[in-house]
C-alpha cells in the first residue's frame, strides 16, 4: 500500500517538463444579459444589450447573428522521450435570428466555455 | 542500468513520441432530438431544446439549415523532435470543426419549420448549402 502510494514519486526524476496553458477568444457571454433577450426585440436594442456580433449570416431578407467565446485549456507532461498532451476547447455560443423587419424571431444559447478542463489524456473528461 | 539511463537521456534529445488528445466542444445528448417533430417543431422550439448551433447556413428559397457538431480524437505522433506547442492550434477553427465533426444538420423550410434531421459527418452533410461570407456590423 505504502509502496503504491510512493510509486509516482519514483517517476519524478524522469519528468522533463510540464505545461498548463489557457487561451481564450472573445469575452465570456454575460448570462445576465442573455436572459434579457426577448422575441420581437429590435436589432438595435440587441446591439445595445450585447454589442456587435462576431458574424452575421444573411438569410434572404432575414439574418442570423452569432456571438461566441472560446476557452481552451492545455495540459502537457514530458517523461523522457514521451509527451502526453491534452487540449480541451469549450465554447459559449449565442445565435439570434431576425425576421425581415429586424425583429428577434428566435434565439438559442449554449454556455459551456467554463467547463473546459486541465487534464491529462488518460483522465476522463466530459464523459 | 546506468548505460540505459544515459541512452534514454540521449534519445530524449532527438527522438520523441507524443500522445495527444483533443476535445472540441461537447456533443448533443443522445436523446436531445427525441422531442423534435418534422413538420411541427419550429426553429424557436428546436433552439430551446438544443441550444445554439455551431453553424447556420442559407438554403435556396429562404430556407435555412443549422448544424451541431463536436469531436474528440487522440493518438500517437512520432518525430525526430517534438515541440509540444507544434500541432496544437491555440485558436478555435470553425473550418476544422466542420471538417472533423460528427453531428446533426437540421433543415428548416422558408417558415422556419423543421423539415428533417440528418446525422453524420458535418462536411458530408453541408456540401449543398450556400456560404455567404460573414458581414460585419457597424
Amino acid at each position: 500500500m505504502r509502496t503504491t502510494a510512493l510509486a509516482p514519486l519514483l517517476l519524478l526524476p524522469l519528468v522533463q517538463g510540464c505545461l498548463l496553458t489557457r487561451d481564450t477568444v472573445n469575452q465570456p457571454l454575460d448570462e445576465a444579459r442573455v436572459v434579457k433577450l426577448a422575441r420581437q426585440m429590435s436589432s438595435s436594442d440587441v446591439l445595445e444589450l450585447l454589442g456587435g456580433p462576431m458574424e452575421v449570416v444573411q438569410l434572404g431578407r432575414r439574418s442570423a447573428w452569432r456571438y461566441d467565446h472560446q476557452n481552451t485549456k492545455r495540459t502537457g507532461l514530458t517523461l523522457v522521450v514521451a509527451t502526453a498532451l491534452n487540449t480541451d476547447t469549450q465554447e459559449d455560443r449565442l445565435w439570434l435570428f431576425f425576421d425581415e423587419h429586424d425583429r428577434l424571431a428566435a434565439f438559442g444559447s449554449t454556455l459551456q466555455a467554463s467547463s473546459s478542463e486541465w487534464a491529462l489524456p488518460w483522465v476522463d473528461s466530459h464523459e | 542500468m546506468s548505460s540505459a539511463l544515459v541512452l534514454a537521456l540521449a534519445a530524449s534529445s532527438c527522438v520523441k513520441a507524443q500522445w495527444q488528445r483533443q476535445i472540441v466542444l461537447q456533443p448533443l445528448p443522445t436523446d436531445a432530438l427525441r422531442d423534435l417533430v418534422p413538420g411541427e417543431s419550429d426553429l424557436e422550439h428546436c433552439l430551446g431544446i438544443l441550444g445554439a448551433p455551431n453553424f447556420v447556413w442559407e438554403r435556396s428559397g429562404d430556407a435555412i439549415a443549422i448544424a451541431y457538431g463536436a469531436y474528440r480524437h487522440q493518438g500517437w505522433q512520432l518525430g525526430a523532435s517534438v515541440n509540444v506547442a507544434r500541432g496544437v492550434n491555440a485558436s478555435f477553427d470553425y473550418g476544422e470543426l466542420e471538417a472533423l465533426s460528427r453531428g446533426y444538420v437540421l433543415l428548416f423550410d422558408q417558415r422556419w419549420k423543421l423539415e428533417s434531421v440528418s446525422e453524420g459527418l458535418l462536411r458530408d452533410l453541408s456540401t449543398e448549402f450556400d456560404r455567404t461570407p460573414p458581414q460585419s456590423v457597424e
